[in-house]
Order: structure tokens, then C-alpha cells, then sequence
């Protein structure tokens, strides 16, 4: 399997440098804006293949960046890396609207059934991203974080504020959901 | 490996292969940084500009510490840190903005008082670090250098 990129500097901190930025930025918004600039790509980029539209994955990403100004005054750069915590409010924002998503779906499928219209997705990556939805949120995101993002079960944890003994069972059941989900689409095409 | 865990690999590998290609920039968040910095920039002048009055009222046309406006019949002469010096005609109303080539903006307000003094409030806004002191001098007999 391969790996992103930037898998490995995924939670990097920064080192102190980082730290002393994140507390400017905490009274200077100036600061916040450099802090923002090194971190909105990796996180926007989990966001859109995560929800799949680039528009969503902007307003959710601008959402969790805002969030995290608001409570940056309550981050401590002892805790976690700084990525890994705005990583945290990025899956919370991406969770909610998946949520949202899948109440919405129920509804246009009954809709388009009804109207005898195709909702197919378009391709392999569309298809694996309405299977991954139709999962638990939870499944959802140590899948995406662990196989899609490439962070170790570790950073999972991190990024989850949970063990990683719960980060490894999660992947476990996560992935016998995903196989079911795929499955059962394979049989309904078929 | 199973045939449907090499689905399942596939499927995330296809999740994977989408790179983001938008912008690198959010335009919410660069709108409220930019908000927020301007507005904490006024202040911060505003803050310079009384601290800055104040010590010249104090020193009784001492010390300029970054710049001057000179105040002359419907004119104000504005004198920056680095010597350049420039002219902002004030209207009838003896009001007057010069704006400089970074976006620093000045607003001058001279009223004449019931007592006949002269009180001219200047305003500074924009990313200059500069600040100002303010001078009041009669139109012809200027007895301060302050």
C-alpha cells in the first residue's frame, strides 16, 4: 500500500519556534495567519477527500480554522501537536456533515427511486467515498486519517484523543464495514 | 490477502489518489485575520497617536518623535520620520486625509474654539509602525517647534 507524502510531517510540531508562534497567536492575529498558512492545505486536502467537493471541504476547512482561533487561548503547546489538534476540530466538522449527509441521502434516494433515476457515483473514487459514508463516522475517520492520510496509529491517536488500542480495533471493524459495504454495492450491481 | 480485502485496499487507494487542487487560501479566514488585524492596528495607532499628543502637550513643543503636522491658515504641512515632508489642503470645514503609498492613512480636524484656540484632532490608520506628535501653531507666528 502506499503512502502520502506528507504522511510522515503530518503531526510534526515545529518545534519551539512553533510553540512561541502559537502563543502570538493567541493575542495577534498576524501570528494566527502564519500559523493558519502552514497548516490549511494538509488539512483542507483531508477535507475534500473526505467529503469529496471542494467547495465543502473549503467552508468546512475555513469553519475549523475559525473554531480554532476561537479556542486557541485554551490550546496548550504541551498537549498535541498543534496539527494534530486542528486535525481534531477539522474531523469533528467533517463528522457533522457526514451525519448531515447521510439523513439527506435517505432522503434523495427515496426521491430518486421514485423518479426511477440513477445515483450512482461516477467513479472508483466516488464509489469508495459512498461506501465510506454510508459507515459509522467512527469508522470513517481512523479509515481516512490511518489509510487515506497516512498518519500511524499513533498520530491516530492523537489526532482522536483515544488509545491506540481503540484506533487499532476501530481500523479492524472499520475495514470488515468498508468490505461489507463494497460488497453489498457489488451484489446490488450485479 | 482475500479478494475483497484487496477490494477494500482499492477503494482506499482511489480515496488516496485525490490530491487537493484548490486554493491554498481560505477566503473566510484571510477576510477575518485581515479584519482583525486592521482593527487591532487602529487601535494600536490610535493608542501611539494620544501617547504621542500627550507627550507633546507635556514637553510644551519639545521632542518629535516620528512626525510633525504643521498647522498653517487652511494647510497642514506633514513632516514623516524620514524628512519627506508633504502639504494636505484642509476644507472649509478644516478638515483634511493624506494616504500614503502603503495605505497609511492620516485625517486631520481643526476647529477653532469658542476661546479661539485651535483644536485639531489627527487620526492615523493602515500598517506603518510610525506614529505621530502633533504640533498647533498659529497661522504666522509659530513660537514652538514641537
Amino acid at each position: 500500500m502506499t503512502t502520502v507524502a506528507t504522511a510522515n510531517q503530518m503531526l510534526e510540531t515545529g518545534g519551539n519556534a512553533e510553540g512561541e508562534l502559537i502563543e502570538r497567536a493567541k493575542t495577534d492575529p498576524r501570528a494566527f495567519g502564519t500559523l493558519y498558512r502552514r497548516h490549511y492545505k494538509p488539512v483542507v486536502g483531508y477535507l475534500y477527500r473526505r467529503v469529496g467537493d471542494e467547495h465543502t471541504a473549503e467552508d468546512l476547512a475555513g469553519e475549523a480554522f475559525l473554531s480554532a482561533w476561537k479556542a486557541l487561548p485554551r490550546y496548550r503547546v504541551t498537549g498535541v501537536p498543534f496539527r494534530a489538534w486542528v486535525m481534531r476540530i477539522a474531523t469533528n466538522a467533517a463528522n457533522r456533515w457526514a451525519k448531515k449527509q447521510k439523513r439527506e441521502a435517505a432522503r434523495h434516494t427515496l426521491a430518486a427511486e421514485m423518479k426511477n433515476q440513477s445515483n450512482e457515483p461516477h467513479d472508483e473514487a466516488d464509489e469508495a467515498r459512498t461506501a465510506m459514508l454510508a459507515l459509522s463516522t467512527r469508522h470513517q475517520e481512523v479509515l481516512s486519517l490511518h489509510y487515506v492520510e497516512g498518519l500511524s496509529v499513533d498520530e491516530v491517536s492523537a489526532v482522536l484523543g483515544c488509545r491506540p488500542g481503540t484506533v487499532k480495533s476501530r481500523l479492524s471493524r472499520g475495514r470488515e464495514a468498508l468490505r461489507q459495504e463494497l460488497l453489498q454495492r457489488r451484489a446490488i450491481d450485479a | 490477502m482475500r479478494n475483497s480485502d484487496a477490494e477494500v485496499d482499492r477503494a482506499l487507494d482511489a480515496l488516496r489518489s485525490r490530491g487537493w487542487s484548490g486554493s491554498d487560501q481560505n477566503t473566510a479566514v484571510e477576510h477575518r485575520i485581515k479584519e482583525l488585524t486592521m482593527s487591532q492596528t487602529k487601535g494600536h495607532m490610535t493608542k501611539r497617536l494620544m501617547i504621542g499628543m500627550i507627550a507633546g502637550v507635556a514637553l510644551g513643543g519639545g521632542a518629535v518623535t516620528a512626525g510633525v503636522v504643521h498647522y498653517a491658515n487652511q494647510r497642514a504641512t506633514i513632516v514623516l520620520d524620514t524628512g519627506e515632508q508633504f502639504d494636505v489642503e484642509l476644507d472649509v470645514n478644516g478638515s483634511g486625509t493624506w494616504v500614503s503609498d502603503d495605505g497609511t492613512e492620516i485625517q486631520i480636524q481643526s476647529v477653532q474654539g469658542e476661546d479661539g484656540e485651535k483644536q485639531v484632532t489627527v487620526e492615523m490608520t493602515g500598517d506603518s509602525d510610525a506614529g505621530a506628535t502633533v504640533t498647533i501653531e498659529d497661522d504666522a507666528d509659530s513660537d514652538g517647534d514641537n
